[in-house]
């Protein structure tokens, strides 16, 4: 198996000064899922938004590679890196309510990269786009597709953006927090949809998460982070052992758990922070 | 004082619905809350869960008024505060206190934390002077975990989890004794989250607080309430102790929630298991197409109403003779006996969009089984109620596949279950009906079609007027219908009666159908 | 929806009209100045000036004269003007034509220059084109428009003069119209000389009105499509591949244009109002121009008549703002 996404040594940093992510190496196999864990501050968003290329202003790549499919993302020409997006990578975001635009149809915003990238005409891309929300799971496909956003539920929405996502059917798919914005009935169902289309389509997803619960259920491999450094990396089952990194456990710890009510309020311990910050401030006085 | 602190009596809340005004008429009103009931002791939490829509916000925000409830009742310490006006209000206020969502948007970005925490303690004059009251905020920030040096900072100056616990300190200056807390650990990091939910627990100890919790997530719920409250759109579907509730949950709503909450456990197949809901999966009212038989009088009439005010897309009201206006442009009048197949097939065609099928027409002769002349009337009763929905079952189920899934609801009655020899053979056709629904039921399973089977009580219609009381408003009977659909109840007992007998049955069989046999 | 909102905004167009009429009818009448003065000759009696004070009924109280020309402005009189002897509602549609030909054709311009300076500066975000627009912006915003109308008159009238500084066509044309919509109509018969003419005298005053307001509409909208290119269905589109600019005009303009377009909308009506003075500067023959001579000669019927039409128009224009807010917004059509 090769690897789809092959992220060495990147590095990330604020331009005014300030390293967000600190020498992240992972990789991503086609058919795989990798989680991508952390609380906030953890640099997962960055590493997201650095392979998508759509870093804030305030903040640049300042090290390392993306390997993608043999080139290098932060290499590649504007034009050339455009070209990818969509047709070999492509996002699900976090907030359904905000990643579909309130003044463009569905069917509009489904169709415009496979007419305009793709080159399909009106109906071919219109009968894509009808076929892609039938395999989301959509009912009265026909009807959704000439529906605004705000017509639908959060649920609904989500499943479009999936269905986006998967459209010209990418080899790497970033899933952005994918469910937090989700009821948790309707979360359990877009976990599933994103678990079986990526299966369907052998696609690699780089899924970021703060939650443990869902990385149990959705990932293979995990990068577990902390203040931009990888802490942990492994499969699903080391990181949810009991020989897990320290930091691992004390987040496992802090997770409340209905089935375990008597022992879930462990903050995680603040040695546990302090060394890690400790690392992360030794990172930066030799990379000034 | 004794007694619980706060005790609710069917609480409502009706809003308008701008969404769907006409010009210079009123918007019609939607219910937010229906009938909620609830008695929360001292030092007790209540955690009350549910997802987007159910209500939970809006029932936090009416318990400490901020919004008035359009009926019911709510004691505060024994007082009745459901009417009171903001200036009678302001005495009750500081006993008990809120804490919001967003701690961002609730502080004052241009206050010191001081002077935020001390608002509440001058505004509702547990202290006149501002100093005193600024020592109390000290005192509350302390007690918050943040220490008064915290006091001199502004908002913008603090992480997430610290704006949280100056939420918490505004709401214990005051020395409250209840506290509603809605989604206040949502957004927070889970070793931010742990902390927040020590400090709650630990000033719930050393206070003596009442707290209402509110919340999304179940596992939060379960970590800090002694009891739990589960909603769904507007209405309490099950309430116990956390322990209770979380171990046996007695409603299906219930089971799917818990059942979709991802633990940080391997679970091979967990993503492709359906929650445990006997087959039967939830149907929202909203959106679908309904065809409901015997609509001409009774509870099949009101069921019109109820299924428009649900959201309904469009609504197929069967009558006999396809008599029948509506002013509501959705209403499409049809003539369907359903005795009679010609009229059934013709059905099938002409409402060829149904989603939904509530076959609700029924005939009841009030008829003892061995009386010498009844037999016709038993026959009679078989017909319709048994043959006649079973006819509209086998005709409209392909209909309903044909149009990506829906819902069969069959009603049937109590006396399905146990028989009530006054309307002996009644019973025994309603007992058919139930029999045939469970079947059917299985086999639409896979088919996308949900199959309810409904057993309400005596309702007070036409039909049961020599039905001994109490019976229920037919209105009621459709509300809970209409919820246990929503819902995914796949036998919904509606009416307090049905769900004695049902009781009854459980605990003491015998002691029931003596009770019955007694009604000859 | 938008059945509903035309009758409800018509509706609510009646006491507005009914306010506007009742202040201008009182504050005409308390400003100093009498109009019958100026009317009559040196050396007329005071018998003279009682008989025409009958004549333009002024002689009554301000209430019995509000009545007196709220009953005949219902029947559609609105009196005689007294400087032109003319009725007041022929003279107003007589010049209006021209007025709106020239606010339209400016808002145009403005709107286009606004949306293009808008578009440009989100594009070039923290580079030089866009500090460019940022000052130039900064710059037009304090000028206002009859300084604009002045030094244009100077710079391609004067100094460099290649446009006509007065009136609204050659009158060596000799062209006839048959309506006041003259740049319409010239377009729509295919005239072409007569339309370039038109031009020529329209171009230096609305300009002179476009400037400010296209300042404006580039303030407000550059920072709302700012604002538009941060939301995540533009961070969607970008990962779709989709260029810059194409993500700018296709998915961020329409939704960042609602506030701009509502302050076109209450702008449009400043942008009437300036046309008192640059129609004045450059002696074209609309209903500012018109404003200026009947407050002059205290000309009360001819003021009233004029300002309940810049009222119509401003209510016409906000009710077009509306109605667009719901092709802008899918969410206020349900």
């Amino acid at each position: 198996m090769s690897a789809i996404l092959d992220i060495r040594d990147l590095r990330v940093t604020l331009r005014r000064g300030g390293h967000l992510v600190r020498d992240v190496s992972l990789s991503v196999n086609a058919g795989e899922v990798h989680g991508l864990v952390g609380e906030s501050g953890a640099g997962k968003t960055m590493i997201a938004r650095a392979v998508l290329g759509i870093l804030p202003d305030a903040v640049k790549v300042s090290g390392g590679k993306i390997g993608f499919r043999g080139d290098d993302l932060l290499q590649l020409a504007p034009k050339r890196f455009r070209a990818l997006l969509g047709r070999e990578i492509a996002l699900i975001p976090q907030d359904p309510l905000t990643g579909l635009n309130p003044a463009r149809r569905i069917s509009a915003q489904m169709t415009d990269m496979l007419r305009h990238h793709l080159g399909q005409s009106r109906q071919e891309a219109r009968a894509n786009a009808l076929r892609l929300l039938q395999e989301v799971q959509i009912r009265d496909a026909g009807q959704v597709l000439d529906r605004y956003p705000h017509e639908l539920s959060g649920g609904m929405r989500q499943r479009v953006l999936i269905a986006i996502a998967f459209s010209a059917e990418p080899s790497l798919i970033v899933a952005d927090e994918p469910t937090t914005a989700l009821d948790v009935t309707v979360q359990k169902q877009i976990l599933r949809l994103i678990r079986q289309m990526q299966e369907r389509h052998g696609t690699a997803v780089l899924f970021v998460t703060h939650d443990l619960g869902v990385v149990a259920k959705v990932c293979h491999q995990v990068t577990v982070l902390h203040t931009g450094q990888v802490v942990e990396q492994g499969g699903i089952a080391e990181i949810m052992s009991t020989g897990a990194a320290p930091f691992t456990r004390a987040l496992m710890g802090a997770t409340p758990r209905y089935d375990q009510p008597a022992d879930a309020l462990h903050p995680v311990p603040a040695h546990i922070h302090r060394e890690l910050l400790a690392a992360a401030r030794r990172f930066d006085e030799a990379n000034p | 004082m004794t007694g619980p602190l706060l005790q609710v009596r069917d609480l409502t809340l009706s809003l308008p619905d701008r969404s769907r005004g006409k010009l210079f008429a009123k918007p019609p009103m939607t219910d937010i809350l229906r009938g909620i009931s609830l008695d929360l002791p001292r030092g007790e939490s209540l955690g009350i869960v549910g997802e987007s829509g159910s209500g939970k916000t809006s029932l936090g925000r009416t318990l400490v008024r901020l919004y008035q409830p359009t009926s019911g009742q709510i004691l505060f310490d024994g007082a009745d505060i459901t009417t009171l006006d903001e200036g009678a209000m302001r005495t009750h206020r500081k006993h008990m206190q809120m804490i919001f969502q967003d701690p961002q948007s609730s502080l004052n970005p241009r206050r010191r934390v001081g002077e935020i925490v001390a608002q509440p303690v001058l505004a509702l004059g547990v202290e006149r002077d501002r100093r005193a009251a600024l020592k109390r905020a000290d005192l509350a920030l302390d007690r918050a975990g943040l220490g008064h040096a915290f006091a001199r900072r502004y908002p913008h100056e603090l992480s997430g989890g610290q704006r949280q616990r100056v939420g918490i300190a505004r709401a214990i200056a005051t020395e409250p004794r209840l506290i509603v807390a809605d989604e206040i650990v949502s957004g927070l990091d889970v070793s931010t989250q742990a902390q927040i939910l020590a400090l709650l627990n630990d000033l719930k100890q050393d206070m003596g607080l009442s707290l209402i919790f509110i919340s999304h997530d179940l596992s939060v719920v379960r970590v800090l309430a002694d009891r739990v409250m589960v909603m769904l759109g507007g209405r309490v579907v099950e309430e116990g102790t956390s322990a209770d509730v979380f171990q046996g949950p007695r409603h299906a709503y219930t089971r799917q929630l818990i059942d979709a909450v991802p633990l940080p456990v391997i679970e091979p197949g967990w993503l492709d298991t359906k929650p445990a809901t006997e087959g039967t999966r939830m149907v929202d009212i909203k959106g679908q197409t309904v065809l409901v038989t015997g609509t001409s009088r009774g509870i099949g009439r009101v069921f019109v109403d109820a299924l428009l005010a649900a959201g309904a897309a469009r609504v197929y009201a069967a009558t006999r003779d396809g008599s029948g206006s509506h002013s509501d442009a959705r209403v499409v009048a049809v003539k369907l006996d359903v005795t009679n197949s010609a009229d059934i097939s013709t059905a099938a065609q002409t409402c060829a969009d149904t989603t939904v099928l509530i076959n609700n027409a029924g005939i009841n002769f009030n008829s003892k089984l061995l009386e010498t002349d009844q037999v016709d009337a038993a026959a009679a009763e078989i017909t319709t109620n048994y043959l006649g929905t079973l006819n509209m079952c086998r005709a409209f189920a392909p209909v309903i596949e044909g149009n990506g899934g829906g819902a069969i609801v069959n009603m049937a009655s109590i006396l399905a279950r146990v028989n009530l020899p006054l309307m002996g053979s009644l019973c025994a056709s309603k007992a058919a009906v139930y029999s045939m629904t469970q079947g059917i039921r299985a086999e639409l399973a896979s088919k996308g079609i949900a199959v309810f089977a409904v057993l309400p009580g005596a309702v007070d219609t036409d039909m049961t007027k020599d039905f001994p009381p109490p019976k229920a408003a037919p209105a009621d009977i459709v509300a809970e219908v209409l919820a246990g659909i929503q819902a995914g109840e796949a036998d919904i007992y509606a009416g307090d009666m049905a769900k004695g007998v049902s009781g009854g049955l459980a605990a003491d069989r015998p002691a029931v159908i003596a009770e019955m046999a007694g009604y000859v | 929806m938008s059945g509903h909102l035309l009758l409800r905004r018509l509706v609510q167009a009646v006491p507005t009209l009914f306010g506007v009429s009742v202040v201008v009818f009182v504050l005409v009448r308390v400003v100093p100045g009498n109009p019958i003065a100026m009317m009559l000759p040196p050396g007329a009696t005071l018998e003279d000036m009682e008989r025409l004070r009958q004549a333009y009924g002024l002689d009554g109280s301000i209430v019995e004269q509000y009545v007196i020309w709220l009953g005949q402005a219902l029947q559609g009189s609105f009196g005689t003007s007294i400087s032109l002897r003319q009725d007041v509602l022929e003279l107003v549609l007589g010049r209006l034509p021209a007025t709106l030909e020239l606010a339209v054709f400016a808002t145009a311009m403005a709107i286009a220059v606004g949306v293009l300076a808008a578009t440009t500066g989100v594009l070039f975000r923290g580079r030089w084109p866009e500090t460019v627009i940022d000052a130039v912006n900064g710059f037009t915003l304090a000028v206002p428009d009859f300084i604009w109308a002045l030094a244009l008159i100077l710079v391609f009238g004067v100094l460099l003069p290649v446009l006509p500084i007065s009136g609204r066509v050659d009158p060596r044309l000799g062209t006839e119209f048959a309506t006041g919509f003259y740049l319409t109509e010239a377009l729509v018969s295919a005239r072409f000389t007569v339309v370039g003419d038109l031009l020529a005298h329209m171009i230096m005053p609305a300009i002179a009105l476009a400037l400010p307001l296209a300042a404006i509409i580039t303030r407000v909208l550059k920072n709302s499509l700012a604002e538009a290119m941060v939301q995540d269905y533009v961070m969607i589109a970008r990962v779709k591949g989709f260029s810059r600019w194409r993500i700018i005009w296709v998915e961020a303009l329409r939704n960042a244009s609602i506030p701009a377009l509502t302050l076109t909308g209450v702008q449009f009506t400043f942008l009437v109002g300036g046309t008192v003075l640059v129609e004045k500067i450059f002696s074209y023959p609309g209903i500012g121009n018109m404003a200026i001579d009947a407050v002059i000669n205290r000309d009360l019927p001819l003021i009233q008549g004029l300002i309940l039409s810049f009222a119509v128009i401003f209510i016409v224009v906000n009710l077009l703002v509306d109605l667009s807010y719901g092709w802008l917004n899918p969410r206020l059509r349900s």
